[in-house]
């Protein structure tokens, strides 16, 4: 970013403020209202994604055994026939009689009936079920034989449903979407650093190092994709670091070529002749006047990229290959939805709207940008 | 030109030798081995395997050794499937994932660029923004998406079409696979179309015909043909990943195609279908490439043969 707020203000320029490609850019895209829109969506999701998984009730790892698959409800759970099979269970499982069953509001109060004293350590019954609050003894008779128990419910709320883990789809779906945008973002910058520097330096020297260069990006480039990805998780493990830096050391093959075949043309101009003739070295050269004019092209594809890596990474981790349990990513929760597609399609549905709605707005961006940078397709 | 295609077949064959160096050593290095259970075999049956599969050889005979069977057309016994052998693998799948992945491109060669010219010509029309809506939609969709829904709705909602399977080649078993794998083509290939017409609309020779009013048939036989150059170069490569077999079309439906071997392979180190794999994806991407060449240079005159 230093070299494009280096563009911006030139250095120690006069009173009146000249207008560069960026800032003509930016004027450009602030008047494409598509784009404007996709911006603020994603800068929307972005702060779901990090400020939300505060603000969500449930962790994203927390299973709830008792809400398997439960569907999307503006209501708290649980709900009201709920309640009754939870109690029968808790009762069996305690080996006692309920004589008495009554359901005030968010208060359970039951009568217990045994030929022997209850253990009131059985109670905890009610702890471990994700309906009840701990229970508590409000009056004990006949030596302990008849219990009267009070147990609040406990209402929770999944805006989305659960999964088929009984985990809070909503909570999932914020730290999945953020990871995937996190990957996308790093992967594209792994592959800019790479293909940026491998591009310039190629078309920049050219001669035998170029050929050489490219050659080298041609036969990556005929190696299977997948052939890759698997090597890599061979070598290092499932590792959600490495799911990046892979899909970034792919994808930096068509970068690389872009920015060769700008730096071929930029070489030749007058003010890199200028600075050759003053003898500023090569490094120099290619960090001052190279790279920082060919971004533009470079931007609009690192943009476009962004939701490329987001969908290779769903890809991968659709089959198995990508983000491992309890972390997600996007393509993790749609693979699980498409598995359950029957009977609870809501799993399916939500995940690949946001993911949907994400890639959407990404190419948005990406096309504004690329309009607002080409002066050509004005 | 047939020297030409003599002349780029040749010149593939250091960077096929180079793919193929560089896969085979990578893949022995990965740790694990292809009799990797999780209970360990005995050390007996072990030291039998590998003599049988030649894997106690030291690695640059094996190497030599693979490289001398390849020249014979011969890629190995899997170690994997082990009454097979990779050719034999890939004889009985790649035809199967050939004929879909043929088929899909086709349909989405065809449809996708007449919708592209439909939007270009009627730019900024209603027309157009469905067309490009639609094609924005179906190259976010993911195929492990559009999949069980179109299982959902055809399969068993309506009960057209059967789920999956493949049935021996019957067209019905095939339309679901084809139709997925064709979406996102048919969307990319309209956004690539729309965009290289309207730069071919404006140009000099097609203003010309327009403003001589010659119907649109004529308009659009001369601007679709220089439309087209865009769109061959995205084929080629696209071409060699749908002809070998998309790995989640083949799972989703249960096509005994060619695309899970990519994963399987892999992942059971089973060393020669990998290679296997690796040498078919590059044979075929150089392939396609050269029969790109071989159209732009039909499709422009101006383009000669180096």
């Amino acid at each position: 970013m230093t070299a494009i707020d280096g563009a911006q203000s030139p250095p120690s320029s006069p009173a009146p403020q000249g207008r560069s490609l960026w800032s003509d850019a930016r004027a450009r895209l602030m008047q494409n209202r598509a784009a404007v829109a996709s911006l603020i969506f994603l800068a929307f999701l972005a702060l779901a994604f990090t400020l939300g998984r505060a603000i969500t009730p449930h962790a994203y790892d927390q299973v709830f055994p008792d809400y398997v698959k439960v569907q999307p409800s503006l209501k708290p759970y649980p709900l009201a026939d709920q309640i009754g099979p939870a109690l029968d269970r808790i009762v069996a499982r305690m080996r006692v009689q309920a004589v008495d069953r009554k359901i005030e509001g968010d208060v359970v109060r039951m009568t217990f009936e045994s030929p022997r004293p209850i253990d009131e350590r059985l109670l905890a019954y009610f702890e471990r079920s994700d309906l009840f609050h701990p229970a508590r003894v409000v009056e004990r008779q006949e030596e302990g034989r008849r219990l009267v128990v009070e147990a609040p419910i406990e209402r929770r709320l999944f805006l989305f449903g659960t999964d088929s883990n009984g985990r809070d789809l909503l909570s999932r779906i914020l730290l999945a979407g953020g990871i995937s945008l996190l990957i996308g973002i790093l992967a594209s910058l792994v592959a800019l650093i790479i293909g940026v520097a491998w591009g310039a330096i190629a078309g920049y020297f050219g001669g035998r190092v170029d050929m050489v260069m490219m050659r080298i990006v041609d036969i990556l480039y005929s190696l299977p994709f997948i052939f890759f990805v698997i090597l890599l998780v061979v070598f290092f493990g499932r590792n959600f670091v490495l799911m990046f830096i892979a899909v970034g050391a792919i994808e930096w093959l068509d970068m690389a070529r872009i920015v060769r075949g700008q730096t071929l043309s930029i070489k030749r101009q007058e003010y890199v002749q200028a600075a050759e003739a003053l003898g500023v070295d090569s490094s120099g050269i290619l960090r001052r006047h190279i790279i920082p004019n060919t971004l533009g092209p470079v931007v609009v594809f690192l943009t476009l990229l962004v939701p490329k890596v987001i969908l290779l990474e769903s890809f991968l981790s659709f089959l198995g290959l990508g983000v491992q349990e309890p972390m997600s990513s996007l393509g993790v929760l749609i693979s699980d939805g498409a598995k359950n597609i029957q009977g609870a399609s809501y799993m399916l549905i939500a995940p690949a709207t946001i993911f949907i709605a994400m890639l959407f707005a990404l190419n948005f961006v990406g096309d504004g940008l690329r309009d607002a940078l080409d002066p050509k397709d004005r | 030109m047939a020297l030409y295609i003599v002349k780029r077949l040749l010149s593939a064959l250091p960077t096929l030798f180079i793919i193929i160096t560089l896969s085979f050593f990578l893949m022995r290095v990965a740790p694990g081995g292809p009799f990797d259970l999780e209970r360990p075999l005995e050390a007996k049956v072990m030291e039998n395997l590998k003599r049988v599969y030649q894997l106690d050889r030291p690695l640059w005979e094996q190497y030599l050794i693979y490289l001398k069977s390849l020249l014979h057309g011969d890629l190995g016994p899997s170690f994997y499937w082990r009454d097979f052998s990779v050719n034999e693998l890939f004889a009985r799948a790649l035809p199967i994932s050939m004929r879909i992945g043929a088929t899909a491109l086709g349909v989405a060669l065809v449809v996708g660029s007449l919708l592209g010219a439909l939007a270009a010509l009627r730019q900024n029309s209603a027309a157009d923004y469905a067309v490009m809506t639609g094609a924005t939609l179906g190259i976010t969709i993911p195929t492990f998406v559009v999949a069980p829904v179109l299982q959902l709705v055809f399969g068993l909602a309506l009960a057209w079409l059967p789920l999956g399977g493949w049935n021996d080649g019957a067209w019905r078993n095939s339309i679901l696979p084809i139709a997925t794998l064709a979406l996102p083509q048919i969307a990319i290939i309209a956004r690539l179309t729309r965009a290289s017409m309207i730069e071919v609309l404006r140009s000099h020779h097609i203003r010309t015909l327009r403003s001589q009013g010659l119907p649109l048939r004529y308009v659009l036989k001369h601007s679709l043909r220089a439309a087209a150059l865009p769109v061959v170069s995205y084929l080629g490569p696209a071409a060699a990943a749908l002809m070998t077999g998309s790995i989640v079309v083949e799972t989703i439906f249960a096509i005994p195609g060619i695309g899970r071997y990519f994963v399987d392979a892999a992942l059971n180190r089973d060393y020669t279908l990998v290679m296997g794999t690796v040498i078919l994806v590059a044979v075929l991407v150089v392939l396609f490439n050269l029969v790109v060449d071989l159209v732009y240079a039909w499709l422009d005159p101006r383009v000669r043969y180096e």
